[in-house]
């Protein structure tokens, strides 16, 4: 896989093919060229390992937190995050954060834009996304078919890339793992990933017809990392559960709590 | 029970009520997805002083075991947890997977825990040993 090259090196060279040719070909060879020079160079250059994001035109990160009792959260969220019991979230099973969550956690993450794809690694759960470029053929999941950081297609637009994700399976920590609010298969985020400078710019819109009463948005902007992204992460189950000790059941009187072996 | 629960705790054998000195992590590391809102007495911080037992440099969060004698003499298990913090974030501050050793005796601040079935602190800045020197930062192994 040829990694693309930003700001259209890869097409620049056919301007010089001229030969004998009327006048008006000529023209509109060029004219047709220079839009296609005009499309490669809106290709950001996005590739490198970024730093945590902190909210935009800020220094913190308060931007980009969903609240417990946030005016966002529809009251199908909020029963939900009043009934499920802490112990039961998957966080305490090794299982990764997904999208928008992920992007509120304080890790570096790696972007690599490849020619028909781009790969995006989190510093954290050892999750590996891959955004499938439109224009290149890429198959759409059966109907049916459902994942847990769901499937991903991007395109560049106006010197962005767009990243639009849906097809998420049911998470019960899909919007936030602190105060239990899950996510639905209706979960879509949307990513849109610019360069400002050295920055990068990241703007995150999540809209979930079930747990969000409105769109949730927040941008951030995150600057290079000298270090590469600490990997891989290797999950300790003793140690993602060791909280537990000092953390008591919502439920008492259930059965104790007999977790499987993984 | 060595424990400690309020701003009224008075010193006891290997726990010591201390002024509260502020936040234990900074706020973006603080912003990880474990909320321990509820968890610990937040109103007060106590210290403790014991031998390491096992120091677990892993993700997501690393953990810290220290014995401490309680009031009766028994030994008590003490879980010292950063909070929000993985490994990359400790490595940046200097920890590694030697940082602690079984048998180093170390004194350490913080939050504790209001289960009275288990003994966790929450951590407020770094440990150090008991002779006052850090155990990260300009004391190198």
């Amino acid at each position: 896989m040829n990694a693309v090259a930003p700001g259209g090196n890869m097409v620049i060279a056919r301007n010089h093919s001229t030969g004998l040719v009327a006048v008006a070909f000529a023209m509109g060879l060029v004219a047709a060229d220079a839009g296609a020079q005009s499309a490669v160079s809106e290709i950001p250059d996005l590739t490198g390992v970024w730093q945590l994001g902190l909210c935009y035109g800020g220094t913190g990160r308060d931007c980009l937190l969903l609240e417990a009792d946030d005016e966002l959260l529809t009251g199908r969220a909020r029963a939900y995050r009043d009934a499920i019991d802490e112990v039961a979230q998957p966080k305490y099973d090794c299982a990764a954060m997904s999208i928008p969550h992920m992007w509120t956690d304080p890790y570096s993450h790696q972007v690599e834009q490849l020619e028909d794809r781009v790969i995006l690694t989190y510093g954290k759960d050892d999750v590996v996304r891959t955004v499938w470029l439109e224009g290149h053929g890429h198959p759409r999941p059966a109907v049916n078919e459902f994942f847990y950081l769901g499937h991903s297609t991007g395109r560049y637009e106006d010197g962005a890339l767009v990243v639009e994700t849906s097809r998420f399976t049911f998470d019960p920590q899909g919007l936030n793992a602190d105060f239990k609010v899950p996510s639905s298969t209706q979960k879509k985020v949307t990513e849109r990933y610019t360069r400002e400078g050295e920055a990068l710019v990241l703007e995150v819109t999540t809209i979930d017809t079930f747990f969000l009463a409105e769109p949730w948005v927040f941008k951030v902007s995150s600057r290079p990392d000298p270090e590469p992204l600490d990997l891989p992460w290797n999950c300790d189950l003793d140690a993602t559960r060791q909280i537990l000790k000092i953390l008591p059941t919502s439920y008492p009187d259930d059965p104790a709590i007999n977790r499987i072996e993984q | 029970m060595l424990r400690m629960t309020g701003k009224d705790a008075v010193r006891i054998p290997g726990l010591v009520a201390v002024l509260l000195i502020g936040p234990p992590w900074s706020s973006d590391v603080a912003h990880a997805h474990h909320s321990t809102a509820g968890i610990y007495h937040e109103d007060t911080v106590v210290e403790i002083s014991g031998r390491v037992k096992e120091w677990r440099f892993v993700n997501p969060h690393p953990s810290l075991i220290v014995e401490v004698a309680g009031p009766d003499g028994q030994l008590q298990e003490w879980d010292i947890s950063y909070g929000g913090p993985a490994v990359t974030h400790l490595r940046r501050q200097g920890y590694t997977a030697d940082t602690f050793r079984p048998g180093d005796e170390i004194v350490a601040r913080g939050y504790a825990a209001k289960v009275e079935t288990a003994f966790g602190l929450l951590i407020v800045g770094h440990p150090t040993r008991t002779d006052g020197s850090r155990v990260i930062g300009d004391q190198p192994r």
